[in-house]
């Protein structure tokens, strides 16, 4: 039981093949903050990745496709003397990968799975580009996004759609190109859509800006020249029937919604606020106004005036190169 | 002491270890989007929901109006808490009712109003070719400074959109394979003018560190060893002495910094 410990500098001297020994006074002291340097080795062990590994994200854009696609671009800080980055993609299903480094050289990729090695030397930021169809999920009408990001990143939405569900908070929304553009926190979020009801139709290729003026000026004197025409006719017929009541036009205010209601039953429920707006904001808007008031594209915004100007209800004048839109002070007859 | 000593390296060690970490910035939701959001929702709920509908989804839909009211009230009184929870039941409770409008909706029917929105084999080709068009702006910015040919492609592409409007399937197909050869050809020309640059750029790279190591006075002795291994990469091209050569920088970067 009594045990005796025999230093290693004494028993240096039993040796005789002439090894060095490092004499050592402290061993046991060392040992004692065995545990303490055990926990540096750990902490040093956990930062190797941080200390090595230079790669982040430095900006994320996502763009959805009406198909459910999603286009992916990113940039990426990375080390420069790294041979190869091995990239996580968010998916299997990868179309139109290009990996682009400093000065616009396309770098060789490699996609196994979801994971792209790509030849980074030289390079301390590129840039990723490419299709994804892993995100977006359907079911019955509702398409569903979801993602798990590691960074803030920008999602732009597609055309005509209408978010109906959302699991996160987004940090900004804008409208770009008549399209829903949010940012969104890194983290898991999902985002459920549909193709908005007011917004069924695929986008007219020629909205009424980029009508030909020819044809303008050709169709609105045929039209003139047909509506001169129609009310000459109805006029030898009968008198106009004058829907609004003769109050309203001497006053010069626009007609009360209600009314308009009223005398419109079948208006669609969108177009009953369009009109309840414009008639808060003093009866005229500009069709910019409504379509940010909305948030809805261009062209669908301008079906719905028309729909309304059809109606008799408002009167479109442009000013300052832009639609005004005002309700009438007399309803008129249906065209 | 020499505890404190060990403490105060484990703490160095630690702080070494954070300041490596990204930190995240806790970015602030504007809260008058959600109100946006909210409000669009529940416009288009409001339109899908008819007469006919169930009293549970016309109670859902209560209740998520009744949520939104609540957000809106709730950004007035600047309560941002209770704004994010009450966007969050509300938009949650419009997702319910969308999926059971959905599921009570004949796939007949839901087929047509698909058909007329968007998953139309034709507006599955426009989108198809949004992205191709993407891509192929990508692949022109690569090639900006190089002789490479997009003609055939571009031709392509306006051929494919008059297919697309014209309903003309069986040539659009046709048209979207000699496109993707079409795209797949410009890629491997860029691939191979890429390579034909990247020993270049390589040994520039190298040159590059190897100076600015000097200026960080890096030791001499190491540097013309490295220099001298250059002098063979650039001779042989040797994957070998491109490996070793990144690791004699690292190593002087690591002795420098």
């Amino acid at each position: 039981m009594n045990q005796q410990l025999n230093p290693l500098h004494r028993q240096e001297s039993i040796l005789e093949d002439g090894m060095l020994f490092v004499r050592t006074e402290s061993i046991l002291q060392t040992m004692a903050k065995l545990p303490i340097l055990l926990a540096g080795f750990i902490i040093m062990a956990v930062a190797m990745p941080f200390q090595n590994s230079y790669s982040s994200i430095k900006t994320m854009d996502l763009i959805i496709y009406s198909d459910g696609s999603t286009h992916i671009s990113s940039e990426i800080g990375v080390d420069s003397l790294e041979v190869d980055f091995a990239l996580s993609l968010f998916g299997n299903e990868i179309d139109n990968f290009v990996a682009i480094g400093e000065n616009d050289v396309l770098l060789s990729a490699e996609i196994t799975n979801d994971v792209a090695t790509i030849g980074t030397f030289s390079s301390s930021t590129i840039s990723i580009n490419y299709d994804i169809h892993d995100l977006v999920s359907k079911e019955g009408r509702i398409w569903t996004f979801t993602l798990d990001a590691p960074t803030d990143y920008t999602l732009l939405m597609p055309e005509n759609s209408v978010i109906v569900g959302m699991s996160a908070l987004p940090l900004n929304m804008e409208i770009v190109d008549e399209r829903t553009r949010l940012l969104l926190p890194s983290g898991p979020s999902e985002i459920n859509y549909v193709f908005g009801t007011s917004t069924m139709f695929p986008p007219s290729p020629t909205p009424e800006n980029e009508f030909d003026s020819t044809l303008i000026v050709i169709g609105g004197a045929v039209a003139a020249a047909g509506a001169i025409g129609a009310v000459l006719l109805k006029r030898s017929q009968k008198k106009p029937e004058r829907i609004a009541t003769t109050t309203m036009a001497e006053t010069g205010k626009p007609i009360e919604p209600e009314t308009i209601f009223n005398l419109r039953p079948n208006l669609r429920e969108d177009d009953k606020e369009l009109i309840n707006f414009i008639f808060n904001n003093g009866g005229q808007a500009f069709e910019g106004e409504l379509r940010k008031k909305f948030l809805q594209p261009r062209t669908t915004m301008w079906r719905a005036v028309k729909r309304l100007e059809r109606q008799g209800i408002i009167e479109i004048e442009k000013k300052d190169m832009q639609n005004l839109v005002r309700i009438k002070k007399e309803l008129e007859d249906e065209q | 002491m020499k505890k404190v000593v060990s403490v105060g390296l484990l703490m160095l060690v630690a702080s070494m270890v954070f300041s490596g970490m990204p930190i995240s910035a806790d970015a602030q939701t504007d809260l008058s989007i959600l109100l946006k959001i909210a409000l669009q929702a529940k416009r288009e709920v409001k339109q899908q929901i008819s007469s006919d509908s169930s009293e549970e989804i016309k109670r859902l839909f209560e209740e998520a109006s009744n949520q939104v009211v609540l957000l809106e009230k709730s950004l007035e009184s600047d309560d941002p808490s209770s704004a994010k929870q009450h966007f969050l039941n509300a938009m949650k409770m419009f997702k319910r009712i969308t999926q059971m409008i959905s599921s009570d909706i004949p796939t007949q029917e839901l087929q047509s109003t698909d058909a007329a929105s968007s998953s139309t084999p034709q507006r599955d080709y426009s989108s198809f070719l949004e992205r191709i068009n993407k891509f192929i702006s990508t692949l022109k910015s690569i090639a900006r400074s190089q002789s490479v040919s997009f003609v055939e492609a571009d031709r392509l592409v306006a051929q494919a959109a008059q297919q697309i409007r014209k309903n003309d399937d069986r040539g659009l197909k046709t048209t979207l394979a000699e496109l993707k050869d079409a795209l797949d050809d410009i890629q491997k020309e860029l691939r191979k003018l890429a390579s034909q640059t990247t020993d270049d750029r390589t040994i520039k790279f190298f040159n590059n560190m190897l100076d600015r190591l000097e200026k960080r006075g890096a030791n001499q002795e190491s540097l013309s060893d490295a220099r001298a291994m250059l002098s063979d990469y650039e001779k042989t091209k040797s994957k070998e002495l491109k490996v070793e050569l990144i690791k004699i920088i690292r190593e002087l970067y690591k002795a420098t910094s």
